[in-house]
């Protein structure tokens, strides 16, 4: 059969076979082929060979993406919890010991990051029920003056909620913002390392090691033999 | 010289501060005002993400016949129009007036961010065009002499 003589009807039912399959991979099929089984000479088998091998690449690009697709999806997961882990490392509220809180503070101080902090710290005094916190600010080097009256202002809602509340490691050029600031310091206590904070709270007799570790996880008698120790020794 | 780094996320704020760091180190900066321009930096991103999602931040520098040489650092987006410049620099205040300080921690911030750069730099522009807005902070690496103040 040569290219000239093929009927009209054959011509027909072979575009119609085409659609067909078109229709049936567009609809979401994956294995419709064209017949492959044209003899050599027949003008649609080059055709038909073209379209199956379009639809080949087509599928298989799409099931490729279909891969990257979870791949991406998986990554995406994964950065999402990474950076909740780093949010959360922005702002570590530490429990050193019971009834202690510290806020070691490093990086960049920024007043969006001392907002997240003070909530984390409030929430934390409340939560851990906590009657010291200590704010290590050694990491810090420079502060806004805003930022740094912030800080200070989070040190007396730390009061307001029934706990101490010092600042340690304070930088040379903080100082000088703080002081420039022209702010009443006579509220906040400061010391020169988070050590000192630390030693100065074991020798006013909030808590000592040996205590701590007689009582264990049940800070509350904890709580309790302090409290009967402060006003055995008269504050 | 300049150099853009995109803002869409928390992290991104983190790269643009290495990267203002890293700039402000070569130009001759002292310790203290490269992190002030950490800071600087940090601002103008964090407020990219807070306003309008996505944006970018370029860094330039500039040479001042009388300053001499500086930094610029340009936060654009296309997020809503700052309604009133002076406001917003304004500690306390966002854009269309004064906040509520009781709603102060719940917006992300302490409303001193603007306030915060504006102390941190020499100067503070700010234009929007058709839809573009450009916060543009200039620091120079010789201090101003601020004796009447």
């Amino acid at each position: 059969m040569s290219a000239g003589t093929i009927s009209e009807n054959v011509v027909r039912e072979r575009i119609a076979d085409v659609l067909m399959m078109l229709a049936s991979i567009t609809s979401g099929s994956t294995s419709d082929r064209l017949p492959a089984e044209l003899p050599e000479d027949d003008p649609f088998a080059a055709l038909y060979a073209g379209i199956n091998e379009v639809v080949d690449t087509l599928i298989s690009g799409q099931e490729r993406l279909e891969t990257y697709k979870g791949e991406l999806e998986a990554k995406l997961d994964l950065i999402e919890r990474q950076r909740s882990a780093i949010r959360e490392l922005s702002t570590p509220v530490i429990e050193v010991w019971a009834n202690v809180l510290c806020l070691p503070v490093v990086g960049v101080m920024d007043t969006a990051r001392s907002a997240e902090m003070t909530e984390a710290l409030l929430r934390a005094v409340t939560e851990k029920k906590a009657r010291y916190a200590i704010i290590d600010v050694t990491g810090i080097e420079v502060m806004d003056t805003r930022t740094a009256d912030h800080f200070l202002r989070m040190a007396k809602a730390v009061r307001l909620l029934g706990a101490e509340c010092v600042v340690a490691g304070i930088s040379p050029s903080i100082a000088q913002t703080i002081v420039h600031m022209g702010v009443d310091l006579s509220g906040v206590i400061t010391y020169r390392t988070m050590r000192e904070a630390m030693e100065a709270h074991a020798k006013a007799g909030s808590f000592s090691k040996h205590e701590a570790l007689a009582n264990g996880a049940d800070t509350q008698n904890g709580e309790r033999d302090r409290e009967s120790r402060r006003q055995e020794n008269g504050g | 010289m300049s150099k853009g780094v995109s803002i869409r996320e928390k992290l991104d704020v983190f790269h643009a501060r290495q990267h203002v760091r890293g700039l402000a180190g070569q130009l001759g900066f002292g310790h203290i005002a490269r992190e002030e321009l950490a800071i600087v930096a940090s601002e103008l991103a964090t407020n990219i993400l807070k306003y309008a999602g996505v944006g970018e931040l370029e860094f330039r520098t500039v040479e001042d016949p009388v300053r001499g040489a500086g930094i610029v650092i340009e936060a654009r987006d296309a997020g809503p129009g700052i309604e009133n410049f002076s406001f917003a620099v304004r500690d306390g205040y966002g854009g269309s007036g004064p906040l509520d300080p009781a709603k102060l921690l719940t917006r992300g911030g302490i409303g001193a961010g603007l306030g915060a750069v504006v102390r941190m730099t020499d100067a503070l522009e700010y234009e929007y065009e058709a839809g573009n807005k450009c916060v543009r902070a200039t620091r120079y690496v010789r201090p101003e002499r601020r004796d009447v103040t």
